[in-house]
This record gives C-alpha cells, sequence and structure tokens, in this order.
C-alpha cells in the first residue's frame, strides 16, 4: 500500500507540473492527459480494495469508518475533476483539474494520520 | 444580460473556487454527520459547529455554481465570520474544543485552505459584481 501511495503520488504530482505548464501555455489538456487521469483513477480503485483489507484488520484505536471514507473519497476526487473541467475549455478548466490531482496525495497524508492516532 | 449573470459566478477562474467549495462541503457533511451520528455526546458543540460550517459550503457551493450572487456572498461572509471567531475561540477556550472542526485554529487541519477560501471567494464575487455593473 505505501509503494501504491508513493507511485500514484509521483502519478498525480507529474500531472500536476504537467497542467501548470498548461495553465502558462493556456492550453487544455488533450485525450493523452485523459487517459493519465484514467490510469491514476485505476490504481486509486486498486488503494482503495487494498485500504479496506488493511483496515479490517487495524489496530482498536483506529477510525475504521473515518479511514474507509476518506478511501471512498480518494476515489471520487478525479471523476468529478474531470467531469466538472469538461465543461469550461479553458485555464479555469485545467485549474480544476490541477486542484485535483493535488488533492489525492493530501488524502494519503490524512489517512497515514487517522492510522497513526489510532495505532 | 440577464442570463450573464446568473452564470457569471461558476466560470472561468469561478470554475476553480465551485470545485474547492465542493470539495469542503462533501468533507464537512461527511465528517460531521460521521462525527454526530457515532460521537455526538462527545464533543456537541465542536460537531454541531461542523454540521453548521457544512450548510454554510453547501450553500456557498450551490450559490456560486449557479450565479446566485447575493445567497453567494451571504454564504461567503458567514464563512469568514465563522472561520475567524471558531479560530480565534479554539485558541483562547482549547477547553471548549475536545475534538477539532473545520474551522478550528484559523482551519490549520486544512492547510489554512478554511482560511484563504472566503477571502478568495468575496475577492471573486464583488471583482465580479464590480464588472457586471458597468
Amino acid at each position: 500500500m505505501k509503494t501504491f501511495e508513493l507511485v500514484l503520488t509521483a502519478a498525480c504530482l507529474f500531472s500536476a507540473l504537467w497542467l501548470v505548464v498548461l495553465l502558462i501555455r493556456d492550453r487544455t489538456p488533450d485525450r493523452w492527459f485523459l487517459n493519465v487521469m484514467l490510469g491514476i483513477e485505476a490504481l486509486l480503485v486498486v488503494h482503495l480494495v487494498l485500504g479496506v483489507v488493511k483496515v479490517t484488520d487495524a489496530p482498536s484505536g483506529v477510525a475504521v469508518w473515518e479511514y474507509v471514507s476518506y478511501l471512498v473519497g480518494a476515489i471520487l476526487i478525479i471523476p468529478a475533476g474531470v467531469i466538472w473541467s469538461s465543461g469550461e475549455k479553458s485555464r479555469g478548466g485545467t485549474a480544476v483539474l490541477l486542484v485535483a490531482v493535488l488533492l489525492v496525495p493530501f488524502m494519503f497524508v490524512r489517512l497515514a494520520d487517522i492510522w497513526a492516532a489510532g495505532g | 444580460m440577464a442570463e450573464r449573470l446568473t452564470t457569471g459566478t461558476g466560470h472561468g477562474f469561478g470554475r476553480v473556487l465551485v470545485f474547492v467549495y465542493g470539495v469542503f462541503a462533501l468533507a464537512a457533511t461527511g465528517r460531521s454527520s460521521l462525527q454526530l451520528a457515532t460521537e455526538a455526546s462527545k464533543a456537541p458543540l465542536p460537531y454541531t459547529l461542523s454540521a453548521f460550517a457544512a450548510v454554510v459550503y453547501l450553500v456557498a457551493t450551490f450559490a456560486l455554481a449557479t450565479g446566485r450572487r447575493v445567497l453567494a456572498l451571504v454564504a461567503v461572509t458567514i464563512e469568514l465570520v465563522g472561520v475567524l471567531s471558531v479560530g480565534v475561540t479554539s485558541a483562547v477556550l482549547p477547553q471548549d474544543y475536545p475534538d477539532a472542526t473545520v474551522w478550528s485554529d484559523f482551519g490549520a487541519g486544512y492547510g489554512y485552505v478554511p482560511l484563504v477560501l472566503p477571502l478568495v471567494g468575496l475577492w471573486w464575487l464583488l471583482r465580479g459584481s464590480r464588472a457586471h455593473s458597468t
């Protein structure tokens, strides 16, 4: 799960960098970028499964429902961002995606915090 | 003209603003309903405040997305007052806040975004209304 989160964080930060380049050049993401989002989302679904498996064996202090809600929240971010940005073919839409890909690593930080608080 | 007024706040930069507000609306709603459902008696004040914050974020998101400028201004102003007063009181009277709310310590748990968000929101709304009124 740790390795998974590292790979996902790297992918998200790479995407964020790319989106910043697009923002500066005032371009909108192309189809290729949509595939990257799709890939990240697929990995996030696997991450959800791994997380749920992990939480079944959690120390008693871990807030299980909070943990699971962050896991579920993490898979909603990218689709929400893609859908919401698709209606706006401008810098605004690109910036929505930037916020979305930066939110994903933040969710990992929260998940680790929740785990550490209960462990 | 009227049409542009009703869609103005949710486009361009507003698109990002609505997205961030939406995230906070969801997060605050989820957090507060979970807290109120499972451990309401543990810390009634912060959890009630969390629920209040959730409603404010929901209203702000809806108003910004649908271009209801006045409603958005009201919600964002309440949000600013809320984050400032909860921020101050949680620093002065920490014993009243056994568990954190979205607005505790000026939103430090959320990277101070809850503090910056209403300021950005007000800037966006007031800037937009000036542009529209001319």
